[in-house]
């Protein structure tokens, strides 16, 4: 079954949040995941190495929380924090009511039993089958032969994989051998899933029905979604929060069209460079930061940051009847348009122009004429 | 070739298989665990031990820089103790397993160090016990490696079968100096 085949039977998971999903989930709650004063210190042979250092987030409930940041920033560490792979070195880590770090033997497995996971390279066993894969977390937690068949079948078809019941993982292709994974995550009915870097092995399409498949997931089995990236898109695609990280730090965090619309933090703005505009080529050679001393005009910049959706009267009504639009960069996220829009205003000798507060003069170009 | 030398030769054929079928199993089935112990305690491991690691290193390591021969003389009380005879087969499958068993450890360690680290990370954030990992992950993902492994040294034991020969199987080289040598070892 090819993945398109997949997603045309789910009608939810149509990669971006459409008008025809509703989003029906509840207000979060409380806290499924809390780093409290978090810090973590790997030591190794040539010394200690700091990964994190006071982290205090919640991750919501039911929500798609993302953790993005450059390589080294931690985001693993963090991740692997959750389900004990790694253990902190100071604070706590709070997940599902428990203190994860307390856990012993026994009460740790029961924990991991409630938290899935999937990764970016899938480690799937190859000696097993697709069946067997996803049976195992279900054989090993003591499940009947019936309960599992059935579990099984109920996961293989979710993820659209029923005909490959029987393949090796050898002979899946990448898109395939996630959906094996998260079927497997998915099998022992966890509350929370934990995606480390789960499409960086994929191909665009191939990402996109993958992250239409978490989200389905998460919309309809309201299985609460903790992934880490390092690709903005992943975020905008398929996250309700974001946490920057930065050097081991928490750099921002908030709503994906908060944070996205206003970055603060240099190292946010550094990762959204790609996705805004600069100044186009042919003004950023003329551009001068005083007006023109006769004819010329203002560069005007508009950003708009999700509060409202844009309005075209309001624009012409502050920028005038003779602007004139150069470039705009304008998204719609998590159902709030932000972005920019690029504007030149005739301006006369030496007086800027009177300008709404979204806006803001980049610089002045000089008429050639 | 006569009727007899024939006969002689199936039956040193015989004994061979018999010998060194044997000893592989005996080495399989106590290196097999023994690997499995080296791969769990080590540094990084699933349960860090490593002094018993060190231990079972070295005594490995000493059994393997014996020479084999050497080895078969000197376990002798060893295998009158077993087996109660220092001659035929019986008394060789002991010096025979005993060299083999760490030989073939050493392989087996090598190919299940070299499963995935990432298969037991998954294995272990699933909630497998570690003993899950052992049977569902660690063995059946290095299975390739440890069957090539198995192959090396029952090749290399069926050589050593021939100096084994020396304290009384029939193996092929030496079905007919074991009388002389068995008759000068006492009894
Ligand atoms: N097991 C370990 N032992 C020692 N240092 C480690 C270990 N794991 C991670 N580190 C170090 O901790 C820091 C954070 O690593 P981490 O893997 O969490 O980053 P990351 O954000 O996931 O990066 P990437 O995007 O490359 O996966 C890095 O400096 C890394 O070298
Ligand atoms: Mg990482």
């Amino acid at each position: 079954m090819t993945e398109a085949f997949a997603l045309a039977r789910n009608p939810a998971s149509t990669g971006r949040r459409s008008a025809e999903v509703v989003d029906i989930r509840p207000e979060p709650a409380k806290a499924a995941i809390s780093f409290r004063g978090v810090a973590k210190t790997y030591v190794s042979p040539r010394g200690e190495i700091g990964a994190l250092k006071n982290i205090d987030v919640e991750v919501p409930e039911g929500r798609v929380f993302g953790v993005i940041g450059r390589s080294g920033a931690g985001k693993s560490s963090l991740l692997r924090l959750v389900n004990r792979l790694e253990s902190a070195t100071t604070g706590q880590v709070i997940v599902d009511g428990e203190d994860v770090g307390a856990l012993d033997g026994e009460a740790l497995i029961a924990l991991r039993r409630r938290v899935g996971m999937i990764f970016q390279h899938f480690n799937l066993l190859s000696a097993k089958t697709v069946y067997e894969n996803v049976a195992l977390p279900l054989r090993v937690a003591g499940w009947s032969r019936e309960d599992t068949e059935k579990r099984v079948t109920e996961m293989l078809d979710l993820v659209g994989l029923s005909d490959k019941r029987d393949a090796y993982p050898g002979r899946l292709s990448g898109g395939q051998k996630q959906r094996v994974g998260i079927a497997r995550a998915l099998a022992g009915r966890p509350k929370i899933l934990l995606c480390d870097e789960a499409t960086s092995a994929l191909d665009p399409e191939t990402t996109q029905s993958i992250l239409a498949l978490l989200r389905d997931i998460n919309r309809r089995l309201g299985i609460t979604i903790m992934l880490i990236t390092h690709e903005m898109s992943v975020i905008r695609e398929v996250c309700d929060e974001v946490l920057v990280l930065e050097k081991g730090e928490v750099a921002e965090a908030g709503l994906v069209w908060r944070v996205f619309g206003d970055p603060r933090h240099p190292a946010t703005k550094a990762m959204l460079a790609p996705l805004s505009h600069g100044l186009p080529d042919d003004l950023a050679g003329r551009v001068q930061s005083t007006p023109p001393r006769d004819v010329g005009e203002a560069l005007v910049e508009l950003s708009f940051r999700g509060e409202r959706d844009p309005d075209l009267g309001a624009i012409t009504a502050s920028l005038g009847l003779s602007a004139r639009v150069l470039s705009a960069n304008l998204d719609r996220i998590g159902g709030h348009t932000q972005g920019r829009l690029l504007a030149a205003l005739p301006v006369r000798a030496g007086a800027g122009p009177d300008l709404p507060e979204n806006a803001r003069v980049i610089g002045y170009v000089a008429s050639n004429d | 070739m006569s009727p007899q030398m024939i006969e002689r030769l199936w039956r040193a054929l015989f004994d061979t298989v018999q010998m060194v079928g044997l000893s592989a199993l005996i080495a399989l089935l106590v290196g097999v665990p023994l690997a499995v112990l080296l791969v769990m305690s080590q540094p990084g491991g699933l349960t860090p031990a490593p002094k018993l690691h060190r231990a079972l290193g070295s005594v490995i390591n000493g059994f393997r820089a014996i020479p084999f021969i050497v080895l078969l003389v000197a376990l002798l009380p060893v295998t009158r103790f077993l087996t109660g005879t220092t001659i035929g087969v019986w008394a060789a499958i002991v010096p025979l397993a005993i060299s083999a068993t760490p030989f073939f450890a050493r392989i087996a360690e090598v190919s299940l160090r070299e499963v995935d680290k990432g298969l037991i990370e998954a294995a272990q954030a699933m909630g497998c016990r570690r003993r899950h990992i052992v049977t569902h992950v660690l063995l059946p993902e290095a299975l390739p490696g440890l069957i090539g492994g198995f192959t090396i040294t029952v090749v290399t034991m069926i050589g050593a079968s021939a100096m084994a020969g020396a304290v009384g199987a029939g193996a092929w080289a030496t079905s007919r100096c074991a009388t002389a040598i068995s008759a000068s070892t006492p009894p």
